[in-house]
């Protein structure tokens, strides 16, 4: 038993002397569960307690398209930016709003006659970002729900419901002499009818009208939505798979990064950056020869990632094929360079790796690789705009299904290089050339 | 005497408040081999890496043929080859492709590289294996490719930080060889190590380094011989040796102590002299008879110790 004991002893010794296991143990979970309690609404069991973000245009600038705006606004679950259609459009083709509701010209004077056939149904436009069609399902449940009551608002006076009987009885009107003139005909075929269905036990099939019960899900709606999946090329189409290749490739470089990181350190380690030193080589040769091969390793890893899905997944490149490469190369050089900044910050690879790994973690976690950033909260959808993950996806998603065009790879591209830039700088800053 | 290839001029290394290196002055001769020997802790190690150039020293100078390194990619680092404490090697890669990326760094590449390499391979006794993966190599055969690696740019001056740490015996002989063949063919080498026989097989001249300082620099004989250690004489005897023996040895001038261990007696004397003759003439005298005499040579242990006042395993 006491030599049982000293076993059990001795291995708990060793774990709580190994760092990098104590952090995978107790605060990587945390930290995980932690994040992932946040996504799902924390304490407040509200998920993205923020609303989702939708732009709304109205065209109509009626009293009832007004009472449906401002009902929209009121809704906690939506987050609603006001603005023109052009604008609305750009907004969701680049992927910063999920949702557009578009209100027509003239929807509050069509919406309630369409019951009446007195006008066609009017068409409210619904444009989406394709990868978040979930939401449109959602908008489109609110939408109803403002716009009925936008017109019980808007209708109390009765000043519509008068209009509307005024109509429908000019409109009547005609019909009226035309059935009394065919009064008898009518007779005969409806008693014909009542006695075909009696005969083959139908009767009760019937539908009365007068039926209290029937649910609210058979009126008929004033209005159609139209909803219009949104990318910047009209033969641009939606690829999960972009997406995901875009995502995970991401990841896998970045966590490629640590282990260039860590081999420097483990170099250090094992003597042989000492000979490395001793050579007649340069440091900007000794640094920049490991960045330049790291570099080419992450462009492989996403160009052969790319190539699979667009071979096996048909994901395509519909946006700018320069600005793809430019955004491949930058989150090349992003990875390039993270692994020079955890080769200087790093004093052990042991302890680098069991920090690195949950950084990394959280970096892709924060750029939209594992969940959409939609279902963060918003504070912290905020927040990922200072990942350069964040940027790496939307860059790669802008150039692939999004369909956008060069100009739209510029802005990620930019700011990964910048990242990178600030890495090189904090690793060369921070780098232990002397070694003993 | 020719000018010294190597110069160490009052080195000093601080790190925070402890001085790992005071005021280290040696000179290496060319085509010596020169022991820096201390034990663990010593401040060898940063010594040979001042030298090389991979740390900089708060105070003092290292010329090499006179002069200092201006850079990092000064062409005097092509007449250093450092053998690293470490096994330095990509175990990952095969031993050719380890040499190849080595001579490298130092700008040698097609035929001139692959002589290189040949040549140091046979060196080693490991032109054999060169095809095979570094990490099936064993340690003593890692070790010898270890150095290997630094002989590819075929420098003047080696640095050599504890060659030898944790291989077998065997190896450990081949790479003695090795060292002895280097040089023989004209190479300056720094020995660093905390074992006395290597010093003692390799190296004419010693420093001895404790606590970051030098306690001694001089050639191997001079170092014994300016040791104040006594030799003991042992005595193996057929019988036990008598009361009156005992005595009448201790009464002997220049014997300090008298120890009878079963049959054997022993003896410690300032050196082997007069007094030897003196002790056989009393055994005869008292009938006693011998069958073998040995003594303890001063040794490099025995200095050691004299100057520091530790073992130097101990230290």
């Amino acid at each position: 038993m006491r030599t049982f004991l000293a076993f059990v002893r001795k291995d708990l010794l060793i774990f709580f002397t190994d760092r990098f296991a104590l952090i995978f143990s107790f605060f990587v979970p945390i930290m995980l569960a932690s994040f992932f309690g946040a996504l799902t609404g924390g304490q407040s069991g509200k998920p993205n307690s923020g609303g989702l973000s939708i732009v709304v245009v109205d065209l109509d600038q009626s009293s009832v398209s007004r009472a449906i705006v401002q009902g929209m606004q009121t809704n906690p679950s939506l987050r609603v930016t006001l603005t023109n259609e052009t604008a609305a459009l750009d907004l969701v083709r680049n992927g910063r709003m999920a949702v557009g509701v578009i209100i027509p010209a003239g929807f509050a004077h069509d919406a309630p006659r369409s019951l009446l056939n007195l006008s066609p149904k009017p068409e409210i436009r619904v444009p989406h970002d394709p990868s978040r069609s979930i939401e449109v399902n959602m908008v489109r449940g609110l939408l109803i729900q403002h716009v009925v009551q936008g017109f019980v608002e808007s209708t109390s006076s009765g000043a519509l419901v008068r209009d509307l009987a005024r109509e429908g009885i000019a409109r009547a009107r005609p019909i009226r002499e035309q059935l009394e003139s065919n009064r008898p005909f009518l007779k005969g075929l409806f008693s014909a009818a009542e006695q075909w269905l009696a005969a083959t036990n139908m009767v009760q099939s019937i539908p009365d009208p007068s039926n209290p019960t029937k649910s609210a899900s058979d009126l008929p709606l004033p209005f159609l939505t139209k909803v219009e999946p949104i990318t910047a090329q009209p033969k641009a189409q939606f690829n999960g798979y972009a997406h995901a290749f875009a995502g995970m490739g991401v990841q896998f470089v970045l966590m490629a990064a640590i282990d260039w990181g860590i081999g420097i350190l483990t170099e250090r380690q094992r003597g042989l950056w000492r000979r490395l030193r001793s050579a007649p080589v340069s440091r900007r040769l000794l640094l920049g020869s490991r960045a330049v091969s790291n570099a080419i390793a992450a462009t492989a890893s996403l160009t052969v990632g790319f190539v699979f899905a667009i071979l096996v997944f048909g994901v395509r490149i519909d946006g700018s094929l320069l600005g793809f490469v430019a955004c491949i190369l930058s989150i090349a050089a992003l990875a390039a360079s993270l692994g020079l900044l955890l080769a200087s910050l790093g004093k052990t690879p042991q302890a680098t790796r069991a920090i690195a790994i949950p950084a990394v973690l959280i970096l892709v976690m924060l750029g939209g690789a594992w969940v959409p950033t939609f279902i963060f909260p918003l504070w912290l959808q905020k927040c990922t705009v200072l990942v350069p993950t964040r940027w790496a996806v939307d860059g790669l998603d802008a150039m692939t299904w999004r369909g956008l065009p060069l100009e739209a790879a510029i802005t990620p591209v930019l700011v990964m290089l910048g990242f990178s830039l600030a890495f090189i700088v904090a690793a060369l800053w921070r780098f232990k050339w002397e070694t003993d | 005497m020719p000018d010294p290839v190597l110069q160490i001029q009052d080195l000093v290394k601080c790190y925070g408040n402890q001085r790992v290196v005071d005021r280290v002055s040696f000179n290496v001769a060319p085509g010596s081999c020169v022991a820096l020997l201390g034990p663990n802790g010593a401040g060898k190690t940063t010594t040979i890496s001042i030298i090389a150039g991979l740390i900089t020293p708060n105070s003092g100078s290292v010329l090499i043929h006179g002069r200092t390194f201006s850079s990092d990619t000064d062409p005097l680092k092509q007449g250093i080859g450092l053998v690293p404490q470490d096994l330095a090697l990509y175990d990952e890669l095969s031993a050719l492709e380890n040499l190849r990326f080595f001579g490298s760094l130092y700008d040698i590449h097609g035929a001139p590289l692959r002589e290189a390499i040949e040549r140091s391979l046979t060196l080693v006794g490991l032109e054999s294996r060169s095809h095979d993966r570094v990490g099936t190599f064993s340690g003593g055969m890692k070790r010898r490719l270890n150095l290997a690696a630094s002989l590819l740019h075929n420098p003047s001056i080696l640095l050599l930080d504890e060659p030898t740490v944790g291989v077998d015996p065997q190896s450990r002989n081949a790479i003695f060889d090795t060292i002895e063949t280097l040089v023989r063919i004209g190479k300056t080498v720094l020995y660093t190590t905390h074992y006395m026989e290597e010093v003692e097989r390799l190296c004419e001249q010693v420093v001895i380094m404790d606590h970051g300082r030098v306690v001694a620099n001089d050639t191997l004989s001079q170092l014994k011989s300016r040791s104040q250690s006594s030799t003991r004489l042992r005595f193996d005897l057929d019988n036990a040796p008598s009361q009156a023996l005992i005595q009448a040895l201790s009464s002997i001038p220049n014997v300090s102590e008298v120890r009878v261990v079963q049959h054997q007696i022993q003896l410690t004397v300032p050196a082997i002299d007069q007094t030897t003759e003196i002790i056989l003439a009393t055994l005869r005298s008292h009938a006693t008879a011998c069958s073998h005499i040995s003594s303890d040579r001063p040794n490099l242990e025995a200095v050691f110790l004299e100057l520091t006042g530790r073992n130097l395993r101990d230290a």
